[in-house]
C-alpha cells in the first residue's frame, strides 16, 4: 500500500532527523577515513590495521564483550527463570531489587573495585585478618587477572538487560506447549531444553546482542582501570585529532565490526522469531516453590545482589573515607569528600546542565516516538519494516563513533551560520558549544528505546476506542490528546524514564562532545574530578559525586519499573 | 471514516517537533557560559595544563592587580584542552590549521613553546624593562625565556623518580640509585611509566634520560624500562598515585606531583630521588598566540606572571600574605629575589635552581627537533608493541640475560642522526596560512596530505618490524 500523503510528511520528518543527526555524521567519518583530495584509498585503514596493538584492541575487546555476556547470561538466566516460573514469597521485591546494578554507571564502580582489590585494598586486608596471608605477599589481584575490573563491573551493570529480556521473553511462551511436552512424559529439565529455551532464544539474543555490543564499545569502564588496549580507548586516544585519517580509519574498522554483527545476529535469529514465536493464549500458572526450593531461590537472588552491590558499597565507603589502605573497612568516616564535591565550581552546574540535557533529549524523543509509534502501528505501507529497522539502528551505534562524527562534520555548517550573521557564536562547535550537540547524541542514541516502548503502546492499545471517539464527533487531534495519548502515557512515561537515566550516566558522548568544564555533565564532571592533575584526593571525590548520580538514578529507575512493571524488557529488545 | 490525524494536526506536530530540536539546537545553547560578558568586562582566554587550583589562584589574583592597575574588570576563562602540554599543542594545531583564532595564551605545559615558536603560533611580547631586568636568562644552563620573546619561564621544575618504600622492601627490591634502576630486570612488572604521547611531562622525563646517558645508551634504558613496565599512564599524576596505593614500586615523575603525593594518604610509603647531574632543570613556560583576540589582556597578564605578585603564588603557602588564598601550589618561581630567605618548607625554600650547577649534556635544539618524532617511535617500540616487548625481556630473563640478544632487544630502529633528521623534515606539521592564494593553498595540503601518509606508513613499518623483532626473541 501507498502511504498517504500525511504518512509521507511523518516519516519525511523523522528520515530528515535521522538524516542529518545520525547517517549524516557518519558518512563524514567514512569520508574522511577513506578520501583524500586525489580520490579514495584504503590506505588509512590497511595501515591502522596492520598495527599489532589494534588489532590487540581489537582482539581484547572481543574479548571482553564475550566474557561479559557469558558472564551476564550465567547471572541472568536462572533468576528470570524463577522470577516467569516460579511463585515464592518476597519474589516481587527481589525482582525489582535486581535491577538496582543498573543505578551505577561502571565508570564509577571501578573506584571502589580498585579498592576492593588492590594491592593495600579489601580482600587483602580481609586475608590477612584470618591469616591466610601477610602484608608483605599482598596481591595485586588486577596482575593476577588483567581482565577482571572491567569484566565484573560490565556483567555486573548489564546482567539486567537479559534478565528482563528473559523474563519478558519467558511470558510470551504459551505455556500449552509445555503443558503438551509434559503430558506425553517429557522430565521437566527436558521441557526446559527442547521446548522453553527454544522458544526463548529469540528473547535472549535480542538483549544479548544489546550486551555484547555495550561491552564491546565501552569507553568509561576500561578508561577508568587503564586497560587502554581495547578499540573504544584507542579511539578516544585520538579524539585530540578528530581530522587525522588515521583515526577516523579506527573509528571506520569498529564501526564495520559492530554492523557485521548485529546485522548477522538479526538475520540470524530474526527468522527464528517468526517461525517459534507463538504468543501465549493464557498465563502460565507459576510454580509454588517448596520451602527448599524458595531458600534456593532467595540464595540465588540474594548472591547475585550481594555480589551487584560490591562495586556501589564500595564506592559509597570510599566517598566517605578518611584513610584506607591496609584495612578491610577504612580507618575513619569523614564528609569532607562530599563537601569538596559540592564546592567543586562545577559540580552543581553540571549537574543541572545533565538534567538539562536529558530532559531535551527526552523531549525530542517523545514526540518523534509518538509520531513514529502511530505510523508504525496503525498505518500500513511499502517500507515500513524499513522504516523500523532503520529507527532502530541507533541501538548498534557506539557512542564513541557517532561523537567522532559529531566533532568532524558540523563545525564548518556552523562557522556558515556565524558568518551569515545567523548565529553569535558557533552551537555547533564542540569548544565553543557542545549543548546542541550533546542533546542531539542522547537523543539519536536512545531513541530506539523510546520507539519500542510507544509501539508496545499503540500495539495494546485498541483502536476501536479511536474510532468511537470519532464517531461521536471528536476532532482528529482531540481524540489524539484526550485517547490516544492518555492511554499509551504509562508506556511513553516509562521509556521517557528509561531513556532519561541513561541519557544522564551517558559517557562516551559526554567524554567526547562537552570540551568546555562550564558545559559538563555530571559524568564528564566525575571524569575531571578524577583525573584532575593536582588533587590527590580526586578519586574520593569522584566517588562522592558517583553516590550522588547513583542516588539520583536509583529514584527514577524506580518509578521506571512501577509505571512499566514487565514491560520494561520490551524496550531492550534489540 | 474520519482520519484519525488529520492534516492539521499533521502540521501542528511537525511544528512541534521542529521546534523541540531548533530549541536544542540554539535556546538552550544560552546556558553555561555562554552570556556575553557585561559592558566594561575585559576578556581573557587561556589555554593550560595547569590544574584547577593553579587556575582559580592565578584568576583571582591576576584580577585584583588588572583592576589596580587598569581600573577596568577581566574574565578569564580556561577553555579545557583535554590534557597537558601535548594535548594542547594538537589542539592548537587543529586550531590554526582551521583558522579558528580564539585563544590568547598557552600557559603551562612544558616543553612545547620552542615548538610552537617554529610553527609561528607565538606572537613575541616583551614586558616592561624591570620586570625582564629582574629575570636571569638562563637558570643552571637553560634558557629562563626565549631570547626572541616569544615564551617566558613563569616556573622551574625538575624530574627524578618516586618509588615506593614498603613495596620495595616487601618484595625483596633492589634500593632506587638512579635512571638505571627501573631498568634493573629485577623490577619486572613493578614500574609505571607516563604515556609520552599523552603527557608532557613523561616525554621530558624521557628526553632527559637520553640526553644523559647519550642517544644510544638512552635507548635501551629506555626499552629495558619499558619492558619492566607494569602499564603506561595517560596523566604524568598517575605514576605518583598507583605508587602510593601500590600497584607500582617506581616511576619518572616530575617533582611538584613528587611532593604533593608525598603528603597525602600513603605517602609515608614513598620516597623521591632527583638523580644528580643526570636530570635537568627546565621553565614551564607561558607564551601569547598569534592573533590572539584580546592581545593587551594577554600582555598585562604575562607581565603580571612575571612578576613577584604573580610568582609569590607558586611559592608562598596557603593563605600567607601576598600568596595564593586557597592550596599551596608548591612550585619553584622563576624570580632568584623569592629563594633569599624563603621559608624551609616552601618549595622555594629546598633548593635554589639559581645555584646548581648547569646541566652541561642537555642541548634543547635536539629536543625540540625531535619532540614530535620521538613520541610516535616509543608509540610504536614501546607503548603500542608492550606485550611483544614484555614477553621477549621475560624470555631474555629467563634465559640469563645473553648480551647479544638483550643488545638486540634494546637496539632503536633509526640513528640519532635519522630522527633528528626525520623530525624537521617530516614530522614537522604544515600549517596552511589562511589568506595563501588558493592554488597555494591546494600546494600546502597536498604537500602537508603526503607528510602525513610518510608519518603514517614509517609508524606503521616500525610498529610491524618491532612485532616480528619482538616475536622473535620471545621465542
Amino acid at each position: 500500500m501507498r502511504p498517504d500523503s500525511k504518512t509521507w510528511l511523518l516519516v519525511l520528518l523523522v528520515v530528515a532527523f535521522l538524516g542529518l543527526f545520525f547517517f549524516y555524521p557518519i558518512a563524514s567519518v567514512f569520508t574522511s577515513a577513506l578520501w583524500e583530495s586525489t580520490g579514495p584509498t584504503l590506505h588509512y585503514v590497511r595501515n591502522i590495521l596492520a598495527k599489532a596493538t589494534i588489532q590487540t584492541g581489537l582482539k581484547n575487546a572481543l574479548e571482553l564483550a564475550i566474557i561479559t555476556t557469558i558472564l551476564a547470561s550465567i547471572l541472568a538466566l536462572p533468576l528470570a527463570y524463577l522470577q516467569a516460573k516460579t511463585d515464592f514469597p518476597g519474589k516481587r521485591w527481589l525482582a525489582a531489587a535486581i535491577l538496582v546494578p543498573m543505578i551505577l554507571p561502571p565508570f564509577v564502580g571501578a573506584i571502589g573495585l580498585k579498592q576492593v582489590l588492590g594491592p593495600y585494598g579489601v580482600l587483602n586486608a580481609a586475608l590477612v585478618d584470618v591469616g591466610l596471608m601477610t602484608w608483605a605477599q599482598a596481591v595485586d589481584w588486577f596482575r593476577v587477572f588483567p581482565l577482571v575490573g572491567v569484566v565484573v563491573l560490565q556483567s555486573l551493570h548489564l546482567y539486567p538487560i537479559l534478565y528482563l529480556n528473559v523474563v519478558a521473553g519467558l511470558a510470551n511462551v504459551d505455556p500449552s506447549l509445555e503443558d503438551a511436552a509434559r503430558s506425553v512424559g517429557a522430565s521437566p529439565w527436558r521441557v526446559f531444553w527442547r521446548v522453553t529455551f527454544p522458544l526463548i532464544m529469540p528473547a535472549y539474543f535480542a538483549g544479548a546482542v544489546i550486551v555484547f555490543i555495550w561491552a564491546l564499545t565501552d569507553l568509561g569502564t576500561p578508561l577508568m582501570f587503564n586497560f587502554r588496549e581495547v578499540i573504544a580507548v584507542q579511539i578516544y586516544d585520538r579524539v585530540s585529532e578528530p581530522s587525522s585519517p588515521e583515526s577516523n580509519a579506527l573509528v571506520v574498522i569498529l564501526l564495520v565490526m559492530v554492523v557485521v554483527l548485529y546485522w548477522g545476529a538479526k538475520s540470524l535469529l530474526g527468522r527464528q522469531a517468526f517461525g517459534m514465536m507463538s504468543v501465549a493464549t493464557r498465563a502460565s500458572t507459576p510454580e509454588r516453590l517448596s520451602g527448599k526450593g524458595t531458600l534456593v531461590a532467595w540464595l540465588l537472588f540474594g548472591g547475585v545482589m550481594l555480589l551487584a552491590l560490591v562495586p556501589h558499597l564500595s564506592v559509597i565507603l570510599y566517598s566517605l573515607k578518611t584513610e584506607w589502605q591496609f584495612t578491610v573497612l577504612p580507618a575513619g568516616l569523614t564528609l569532607e569528600h562530599h563537601r569538596a564535591a559540592l564546592a567543586q565550581q562545577w559540580t552543581l552546574p553540571s549537574i543541572w546542565n545533565s538534567v538539562l540535557y536529558s530532559a531535551a533529549a527526552v523531549g525530542i524523543n517523545l514526540v518523534l516516538a509518538v509520531w513514529l509509534g502511530y505510523v508504525l502501528v496503525r498505518k500500513k505501507f511499502i517500507g515500513q519494516g524499513l522504516l523500523d529497522a532503520i529507527v532502530m539502528l541507533p541501538l548498534a551505534m557506539p557512542g564513541i563513533v557517532l561523537a567522532f562524527g559529531y566533532l568532524n562534520c558540523y563545525a564548518n555548517w556552523g562557522d556558515r551560520l556565524v558568518e551569515a550573521g545567523l548565529w553569535q557564536q558557533n552551537y555547533l562547535y564542540p569548544q565553543t558549544n557542545p549543548v546542541a550537540l550533546l542533546i542531539l547524541a542522547y537523543a539519536v542514541r536512545r531513541l530506539p528505546f523510546m520507539v519500542r516502548s510507544s509501539v508496545a503502546g499503540f500495539q495494546q492499545t485498541s483502536r476501536t476506542l479511536e474510532e468511537a471517539a470519532l464517531s461521536v464527533g471528536a476532532s482528529p487531534s482531540t481524540t489524539l490528546r484526550k485517547i490516544t495519548v492518555p492511554l499509551i502515557a504509562a508506556n511513553l512515561a516509562a521509556g521517557a524514564i528509561l531513556v532519561f537515566s541513561l541519557s544522564m550516566l551517558e559517557v562516551s558522548d559526554s567524554l567526547i562532545l562537552a570540551q568546555e568544564d562550564a558545559f559538563n555533565p555530571i559524568t564528564r564532571t566525575i571524569w575531571r574530578i578524577y583525573s584532575q592533575e593536582y588533587s590527590v584526593t580526586g578519586e574520593a571525590v569522584a566517588s562522592a559525586l558517583g553516590v550522588w548520580a547513583m542516588v539520583f538514578l536509583a529514584v527514577t529507575l524506580i518509578g521506571a519499573s512501577a509505571l512499566m512493571g514487565k514491560r520494561l524488557g520490551a524496550i531492550f529488545r534489540a | 471514516m474520519k482520519r484519525l490525524l488529520g492534516w492539521t494536526a499533521a502540521i501542528k506536530l511537525a511544528v512541534i517537533v521542529l521546534a523541540a530540536i531548533g530549541l536544542a539546537a540554539a535556546g538552550l545553547s544560552g546556558c553555561g557560559r555562554g552570556q556575553e560578558p557585561a559592558a566594561g568586562t575585559d576578556m581573557l582566554v587561556i589555554y593550560s595544563a595547569h590544574g584547577e587550583e593553579v587556575r582559580g589562584e592565578f584568576t583571582l589574583a591576576f584580577q585584583a592587580w588588572y583592576k589596580t592597575k587598569t581600573g577596568r574588570t577581566v574574565e578569564v576563562t580556561w577553555p579545557d584542552p583535554g590534557g597537558g602540554g601535548t594535548q594542547i599543542l594538537k589542539r592548537l594545531e587543529d586550531k590554526f590549521r582551521s583558522g579558528r583564532y580564539d585563544i590568547d595564551l598557552a600557559f603551562g605545559g612544558g616543553p612545547i613553546y620552542d615548538q610552537m615558536k617554529q610553527l609561528g603560533m607565538l606572537q613575541p611580547y616583551k614586558p616592561p624593562a624591570d620586570v625582564l631586568a629582574a629575570l636571569p636568562p638562563k637558570v643552571a644552563g637553560q634558557p629562563l625565556y626565549d631570547p626572541d620573546f616569544t615564551w617566558y619561564g613563569t616556573a622551574i621544575s625538575t624530574f627524578g623518580l618516586i618509588y615506593n618504600k614498603t613495596l620495595i622492601r616487601d618484595k625483596s627490591l633492589p634500593e632506587v640509585a638512579g635512571w638505571e634502576t627501573p631498568a634493573d630486570p629485577r623490577y619486572l612488572g613493578w614500574v609505571g611509566l607516563g604515556d609520552a604521547g599523552k603527557s608532557s611531562v613523561a616525554r621530558k622525563a624521557y628526553e632527559i634520560i637520553l640526553q644523559a646517558y647519550g642517544y644510544e645508551r638512552g635507548m635501551v634504558l629506555l626499552t629495558e624500562m619499558a619492558a619492566n613496565a607494569k602499564e603506561f599512564y595517560v596523566s604524568a599524576s598517575e605514576v605518583p598515585r598507583n605508587c602510593a596505593q601500590g600497584f607500582i614500586a617506581v616511576g619518572p615523575c616530575i617533582d611538584f606531583y613528587a611532593f604533593r603525593q608525598m603528603r597525602s594518604e600513603g605517602g609515608k610509603n614513598l620516597g623521591v630521588l632527583f638523580p644528580s647531574g643526570l636530570t635537568v632543570i627546565t621553565p614551564d613556560p607561558i607564551g601569547i598566540l598569534k592573533n590572539a583576540p584580546h592581545r593587551d589582556v594577554a600582555e598585562k597578564f604575562v607581565e603580571f606572571v612575571l612578576r613577584p605578585e604573580g610568582q609569590k603564588l607558586w611559592s608562598l603557602p596557603a593563605g600567607a600574605p601576598g600568596g595564593p588564598r586557597k592550596y599551596t601550589l608548591d612550585r619553584m618561581p622563576v624570580l632568584p629575589s623569592l629563594y633569599e630567605g624563603a621559608a624551609p618548607e616552601s618549595s622555594a625554600g629546598q633548593t635554589n635552581p639559581f645555584t646548581v650547577a648547569p646541566a652541561t649534556f642537555y642541548d634543547p635544539a635536539k629536543e625540540n627537533d625531535r619532540q614530535t618524532i620521538l613520541v610516535d617511535y616509543l608509540r610504536a617500540a614501546l607503548v603500542e608493541n608492550h606485550e611483544g616487548l614484555v614477553n621477549a625481556w621475560k624470555a631474555l630473563i629467563a634465559a640469563g640475560m645473553p648480551k647479544d640478544r638483550v643488545a638486540e632487544l634494546t637496539r632503536p630502529l633509526i640513528s640519532e642522526d635519522e630522527m633528528l633528521r626525520l623530525g624537521r623534515e617530516v614530522w614537522t606539521p604544515i600549517l596552511i596560512p589562511e589568506d595563501a592564494p588558493p592554488n597555494k593553498k591546494a600546494d600546502l595540503k597536498m604537500k602537508e596530505e603526503e607528510r602525513l601518509r610518510q608519518r603514517s606508513d614509517m609508524e606503521a613499518a616500525w610498529s610491524d618490524q618491532l612485532h616480528r623483532r619482538y616475536e622473535k626473541l620471545a621465542k
